[in-house]
């Protein structure tokens, strides 16, 4: 077995059925990540991870229940608390924070199914930025070209699992940090639906539109992995108290009954040709010419972008005032504008909030799932600050959020799918549903990757 | 010079930045971009009407 393309769910029933150890796919993990060039780790836990792996062998031997992603090596963005581990957050400030003493929710969760935990993995300073070009830690690189930026604010997490170095990791998305990253990485992104899965024990940049999620090479992975994640958590305040409804056993159910449609409008301008000539791939192979309009969306960007600039400087305001020489540069001067805008444009952007919510309710009453495009281009060259899209010059860092940044601002689950070729960069598309059908993503997902429209092979 | 009834942004963020504490002496241009971009950007929903009635949806639970 090649454990570096191996997906979870495979490696998993190689160690359930003891045709291979856990304790071998986590040194064999360890042993990638330590001859990587990606950057994408912050923190490599050797130890405990061969210490969980020989655990999860042990209990095999003993014919006891592993959990369906025994042996499986996984890696969180290093924002999600490790019991031991400083949580970062791609900061300097927070090395200063004592260790977590327990794990993350989501963190425990795939802990408790069996899944060995490798590392923590590089992100943009607090989760503010689309490219991981971090001061402290440095570039995290694109497996597809090391000169291109892997996008962010969960880099590190992607270009992980694109690199081949885990199958499956952990990132959190406020306005598109795991579509993003998903899409210049040509992997799998899942963004679920706000509040279902808990964020207790990440360290949360704007609560009002944080939500957790996963990347994977393969749907049955993002799937299986969200399944594990889904329950109440009282600690987490936004978190749902509906039960569970497992996706796995229905991803396979095909694209029947479901109403498909291409954003239009908004999403299908301002975007370089490749970006729009996925979105119409994918369209093509599921057989659908029909249409439909998010209204306003360029305002619920804007919206977004305010209370993100408020909620996030006044989570650090404190530090702002004390220690702004020790932020990231490229955050702190947002997170001092941030702090100084007025109250009435942040309440304006959250009631605009409800008025867009209602809207796009009313579109996926004739809807299930709507295609649009994750972002406007492929990867940028690490260090670039601006870049053209569609014949106007803008700035790279704020703009590769353009298309997600509208439709998590509601809240919606959205999977980024990835398409590859061979002589162009991956990019993505982004499948959106309403609230709490994050099944019926998995579903097209799982059509698309049967049909080989879409696929996420490890990066050589 | 702004004209009159224009937003000096820059005496804005200065103003600001002494009313909540800001040192932000090292990084005023820095700033006062950020500000602007942030300033212009809202106005795309600032201008939007929104019917009186429509309120924000907090979670806070007594």
């Amino acid at each position: 077995m090649d454990f570096a393309s191996a997906d979870a769910i495979a490696i998993a029933a190689a160690v359930r059925s003891q045709a291979v150890r856990a304790v071998d796919v986590a040194q064999a993990a360890i042993d990638r990540i330590a001859a990587s060039d990606l950057n994408s780790f912050t923190t490599v836990l050797a130890e405990s991870a061969l210490e969980q792996a020989a655990a999860v062998d042990a209990t095999v031997a003993q014919g006891e229940d592993p959990g369906q992603l025994a042996g499986v090596p996984f890696a969180v963005k290093d924002l999600f608390d490790i019991a031991g581990v400083v949580t970062i957050a791609g900061s300097k400030i927070n090395r200063d924070l004592p260790p977590a003493t327990a794990d993350a929710f989501a963190v425990a969760a795939l802990k408790k199914a069996g899944a060995v935990l490798v590392g923590a993995l590089t992100m943009d300073e607090y989760a503010y930025g689309f490219t991981t070009e971090n001061h402290h830690y440095g570039a995290v690189r694109n497996p597809h070209d090391r000169t291109r930026i892997a996008g962010g604010s969960s880099g590190g997490s992607a270009a992980a699992v694109a690199g081949g170095l885990v199958p499956i990791s952990l990132g959190s998305d406020t306005n598109g940090s795991i579509r993003v990253p998903a899409s210049l990485c040509g992997i799998l992104g899942l963004k679920p639906t706000y509040g279902r899965l808990s964020r207790s024990g990440a360290y949360l940049f704007c609560n009002s539109l944080d939500h957790i999620g996963a990347f994977a090479r393969s749907i049955r992975d993002i799937a299986i992995v969200f399944d594990l994640l889904q329950g109440a958590d009282p600690s987490d305040p936004v978190c749902t108290s509906r039960p569970p409804e497992l996706c796995s056993p229905q991803i396979d159910r095909g694209l029947d009954g479901l109403r498909i449609a291409v954003a239009d409008g908004y999403f299908a301008t301002g975007a370089e040709p490749d970006a729009i000539a996925a979105v119409e791939q994918i369209a093509a192979a599921l057989g659908t010419v029909d249409r439909v309009t998010l209204p306003e969306a360029h305002r619920a960007r804007a919206a977004a972008f305010i209370i993100t600039a408020c909620e996030g400087s006044n989570l650090h305001l404190k530090d702002l005032q004390t220690r702004p020489q020790d932020f990231d540069p490229a955050t702190r001067d947002r997170f001092f504008a941030g702090a100084m805008v007025p109250a009435s444009w942040y309440i304006q952007a959250q009631r605009f909030r409800q008025w867009y919510r209602d809207r796009v309710r009313a579109v996926f009453e004739s809807v299930d799932v709507i295609l649009a495009p994750t972002t406007p281009c492929s990867a940028t060259q690490i260090g670039q600050e601006k870049m053209t899209i569609a014949g106007t010059e803008m700035l790279v860092r704020p703009n590769f959020g353009i298309f997600t940044q509208p439709l998590s601002f509601i809240g919606l689950p959205i999977l980024s799918v990835p398409l590859q070729s061979r002589d162009r960069l991956p990019i993505g598309v982004q499948l959106i549903a309403a609230p709490y059908q994050e099944a019926k993503l998995l579903r097209v997902g799982a059509y698309l990757e049967a049909q080989g429209i879409i696929s996420a092979a490890v990066a050589s | 010079m702004p004209e009159p009834n224009q937003l000096d942004v820059t005496a804005f963020v200065e103003q600001q930045a002494i009313a909540l504490n800001l040192p932000i002496t090292d990084y005023q241009d820095g700033v006062t971009a950020n500000f602007e971009r942030i300033r212009s950007i809202a106005q795309n929903f600032l201008e939007f009407p929104l019917p009186t009635d429509l309120v924000a949806a907090p979670r806070f639970e007594p």
